[in-house]
């Protein structure tokens, strides 16, 4: 069960896929999965390098010139050190798998995520509860039919439901 | 074709009864021009031949049917698109009435011929695993002590709390490069107690 302080609000401004404009969406997440990922360490030197470029506005993931990055560029990156991982430790990744081909920053993380969470027991409620901007993709830009808990749930009272998903990765 | 030509074959008989003259509008020609989308069928079945990321021979349906909607973006914006277009509907749901040859029912009937004929080859993104996602951290995170220039910290800094926000946060691509915004969202970035 995680602590009320071991966890971390990440804030998402844009304009999502099915929506009509930009608006916020407040993720929680785990300081730090029960396995030993640590994303409240990575996104607090993330900050550490904005403020010491003196980017304290704006995207976090950013370009030199402070536009949002290309997906491409954080893809290649990604991909030259899963790449490395595999040469180093073919029982992590198979030397069968062709990175170059078959890893897509659009949906690797989103899958890997996914079925993590499910073969380690989080209950397929937490699971939707995730991925509910599914429902909003469904309904192609219109507002979707949410349960009435849905649309009167506060976040702060669901922090607790919500990071139990990351928690257990 | 055949309950076509038989339906024909049927009116042709019941007009005769009754002593009118058969009529059906002409088969052809048809017009000099390209009212229907020749020109761009054309130019999807060439671009069709040209190697494709999983074939050396062809190219995928869904990669060629990108140049439709290319033209039919330019035809959109351009000002026979534009001064052309009607909308039907209310505010919420609306149907476009566009005279753009790559939509008409011609075209229509020569897309779907491509994917019956082509076919579609769909391969889903591999998805990445718990250990591989430490191998990748534990990676940056020699990365991270090792490198000093900023520019090189920046880097490390910004692929690592990427992938492990996307991983941890179950997000797709696009939706992970819109994290961060305005001063608002940026003091979000603290953690928060409850």
């Amino acid at each position: 069960m995680v602590g009320a302080a071991n966890h971390l609000i990440i804030p998402l401004l844009g304009k999502f896929k099915g929506e009509l404009s930009a608006r916020y969406h407040l993720a929680p997440m785990a300081a730090e999965t029960s396995s030993g990922l640590k994303p409240k360490l990575w996104v607090s030197r993330l900050i550490e390098v904005r403020e010491q470029m003196g980017r304290v506005q704006g995207p976090a993931f950013c370009d030199a010139c402070g536009e949002i990055a290309r997906a491409l560029v954080y893809e290649e990156a990604i991909i030259t050190r899963l790449l490395a991982v595999q040469e180093k430790s073919p029982e992590v990744i198979a030397r069968e798998v062709n990175l170059m081909e078959e890893f897509g920053i659009s949906r690797s993380f989103r899958r890997g995520s996914t079925s993590t969470a499910r073969s380690r027991g989080v209950e397929d409620k937490h699971v939707d509860l995730i991925n509910r901007w599914r429902k909003f993709e469904q309904a192609r830009g219109r507002w979707p039919t949410l349960a009435m808990r849905d649309h009167y749930s506060d976040l702060e009272i669901l922090i607790p439901e919500l990071v139990k998903y990351s928690q257990a990765l | 074709m055949a309950s076509t030509l038989r339906a024909a074959k049927q009116l042709v008989k019941l007009w005769e009864q009754v002593g009118l003259t058969p009529d059906f509008p002409a088969l052809g020609p048809y017009p000099v021009g390209d009212s229907v989308g020749f020109r761009v069928a054309v130019g999807m079945l060439l671009k069709s031949l040209e190697p494709g990321r999983y074939n050396q021979d062809y190219q995928q349906y869904e990669t060629i049917r990108k140049l439709r909607a290319g033209y039919s973006n330019l035809y959109m914006a351009s000002v026979l698109g534009t001064s052309s277009l009607r909308t039907m509907g209310g505010d919420r749901v609306k149907h476009y009435l566009t005279t753009s040859p790559t939509q008409s029912a011609w075209f229509e009937r020569f897309s779907m011929g491509c994917v019956r004929r082509m076919g579609q080859d769909v391969r889903q993104d591999w998805a990445i695993t718990l250990p591989a996602m430490h191998a990748l951290m534990d990676l940056l995170d020699s990365e991270w002590a090792r490198v000093g220039e900023a520019a090189s910290r920046e880097l490390v800094a910004s692929i690592a709390a990427y992938s492990i926000i996307a991983f941890c946060g179950s997000f797709r691509g696009a939706e992970g490069m819109v994290y961060g915004g305005t001063t608002t969202t940026y003091m979000w970035w603290e953690l928060r107690t409850i």
